[in-house]
């Protein structure tokens, strides 16, 4: 059992998504950040779409029984109970009693939490999902002090997982595409609105994000039928400002879509930070389909391999030391401080 | 009879089928007419993520790592053409739904701003909203709720240009030409008027969703 000490701002059981339910008004939730949801399975030979905790704005929980879980996200070194340290996108043994703190953080929104062999939990309308801004799947959102049990452990290995795939395709500062709609031909507004400059507001949820920027000052007098929208889907309202939908977004909406995120930069959009520079740029439907098939290919070659972990007193001072399998030292660090040092050993 | 439709991409998972400009029920039983047998002949294909209707598009969501958008609207294209030269009008039966609403103050703070700027009394505004029919043209946006038609002109009235970030469960709105209700608490543009108790979606049930499109509305002052 897992027992939730600060579940942030929204932390939240996510699997792939609630197929076929739009009709009804149900729009497909599932987690934001695929990829790093996906890798989280990986890490801990869980089937890819095992549910997992998506964690936004922080986290902290405790372990009842011993688990082998993973934390993949934004790129960074946390530590367990203050004497070890572990990286993000690796998988980590958890003793009973050793308390967990996935701390805010400035380079990404979201971390995906998987347990080796999964989460005891039920399916609400076929899916683990939560979907925020209804109250049908509120047991599948996480509160301080619920208590989850969990299924048996299927792998012990330790693993880590090379970065540069997130590095290069989910957290880097390059513009964010765009699919314009078909009757977004005016040829003044795609200049200007690929000039500007926009930022994240602190508005960012499961249902969308809200820009800040300067006003657009296009398609102010709407009057349009409400249609189909999906995540993605960008929308200019009269206030000028745009807003990304989201996975839990409505399934249908009533303002100017200038056009859509394709898939293959859903997981970027979302990692972005709050206040962090965004800048469009179009692209085809056909460029952006074969870059997202380009980046399944580089995801399932990421190289993932196994790790030991030492936890050292040197002088008094706690020590973890991260030993790769090819005698590699990935990381070590101390509860006053930690840098990271790629030397080997020999 | 309407027979012409387009085919266009938004995104690059989603196909929509555009089978009329306005919202008006001939589109939508067209609309509504063709989804049942587009949805039994491709339902089981595993490129397919979802299909619904709108007032006047079908919409489909696919897994383009299985298949492209060029692909599926050909094959969409020949057995949609199938389906509109044998297409008979299929009425929806003529049952009426009663929403029961308490209209104006605290729940329904956009009354007043309407009776203002329309310079029709809040009293007269319910009236004309109580009287007319509606019908239920799609249910979307959020889980049961319906989009609905036969708005009176008179009361038709622009969104917020603000989205507000709470709309309570149950509230009665209006946007344009359209009117409807809220299921949850929800971020919502449309101008509130009233609130009522019905529970509009409940995920036990089959189908989870209390209304469904087709079917006529009438809202009652409480």
């Amino acid at each position: 059992m897992i027992k939730f000490l600060n579940s942030g701002l929204l932390s939240s059981f996510q699997d792939k998504g609630r197929y076929g339910k739009k009709k009804f008004g149900v729009s497909r939730s599932g987690c934001l950040d695929v990829f790093s949801f996906e890798l989280a399975n990986r890490l801990l030979g869980n089937s890819h779409d095992e549910p997992a905790i998506e964690i936004l704005g922080g986290f902290s929980c405790v372990f009842l029984q011993e688990a082998v879980i993973s934390i993949t996200g934004p790129l960074e070194i946390f530590s367990v109970n203050d004497n070890f340290i572990y990286q993000t996108n690796s998988s980590i043994k958890m003793n009973i009693g050793d308390k967990l703190d996935i701390p805010f953080s400035n380079k990404g929104n979201l971390f995906y939490l998987s347990v080796s062999g999964g989460f005891k939990i039920n399916k609400v309308m076929n899916s683990y999902s939560y979907h925020q801004p209804s109250n049908i799947t509120d047991e599948l959102k996480i509160s301080n002090g619920d208590i989850v049990k969990l299924n048996n452990n299927i792998q012990s290995d330790l693993l880590i997982s090379d970065n540069t795939f997130f590095e290069k395709r989910i957290f880097n500062n390059e513009t964010i595409r765009i699919i314009y709609n078909e009757d977004i031909n005016v040829k003044e507004f795609k200049n200007i609105f690929e000039q500007r400059e926009f930022r994240i507001s602190d508005q960012i949820n499961r249902q969308g994000i809200r820009l800040k920027g300067e006003p657009l000052d296009f398609f102010k007098d709407q009057n349009e039928i409400s249609s189909e929208v999906s995540a993605g889907t960008v929308q200019l309202p009269p206030d000028g400002i745009p807003i990304i939908l989201l996975n839990d977004s409505q399934t249908t909406g009533g303002y100017k879509k200038i056009g859509s995120i394709p898939r293959f930069q859903l997981s970027k959009i979302c990692q972005k930070p709050i206040s962090s520079r965004v800048k469009f740029s179009g692209i085809s439907l056909s460029e952006s389909i074969s870059e997202f098939r380009k980046m399944h290919l580089e995801f399932n070659k990421i190289n993932i391999q196994n790790y030991t972990n030492r936890v050292l007193e040197v002088n008094g001072r706690m020590i973890s030391v991260l030993i790769s399998q090819n005698n590699s030292i990935i990381s070590i660090a101390d509860n006053q401080q930690f840098e990271i040092i790629e030397e080997k050993f020999e | 009879m309407k027979k012409e439709f387009v085919i266009n991409f938004h995104g690059d998972s989603t196909l929509v089928v555009k089978l009329g400009e306005a919202i008006d029920t001939e589109t939508n039983e067209v609309v509504h007419n063709l989804i049942d047998k587009l949805e039994k002949e491709i339902i089981n294909q595993n490129y397919i993520e979802d299909i619904y209707p709108t007032f006047n598009n079908i919409v489909i969501n696919y897994d383009n790592l299985l298949i492209d958008f060029e692909t599926l609207k050909i094959d969409l294209s020949k057995k949609i053409s199938n389906h509109l030269i044998k297409y008979q009008n299929n009425l929806y039966e003529e049952k009426i739904n009663e929403i029961p609403v308490k209209y104006g103050q605290e729940d329904g703070p956009d009354l007043k701003n309407m009776s203002e700027k329309l310079k029709i009394s809040e009293e007269k505004i319910i009236e004309i909203h109580t009287q007319s029919l509606y019908r239920i043209f799609m249910i979307g946006f959020m889980p049961g709720f319906p989009y609905l038609g036969g708005l009176d002109k008179r009361i038709s009235f622009p969104r917020l240009s603000t989205p507000r970030k709470i709309v309570p469960e149950g509230s009665v709105g209006i946007a344009g030409l359209q009117t409807g209700i809220y299921p949850f608490d929800s971020p919502g543009g449309w101008n509130i008027i009233g609130r009522t108790d019905k529970k509009l979606f409940n995920a036990d049930n089959n189908p989870p969703a209390l209304l469904s499109s087709g079917l006529n509305l009438k809202f009652i002052r409480e």
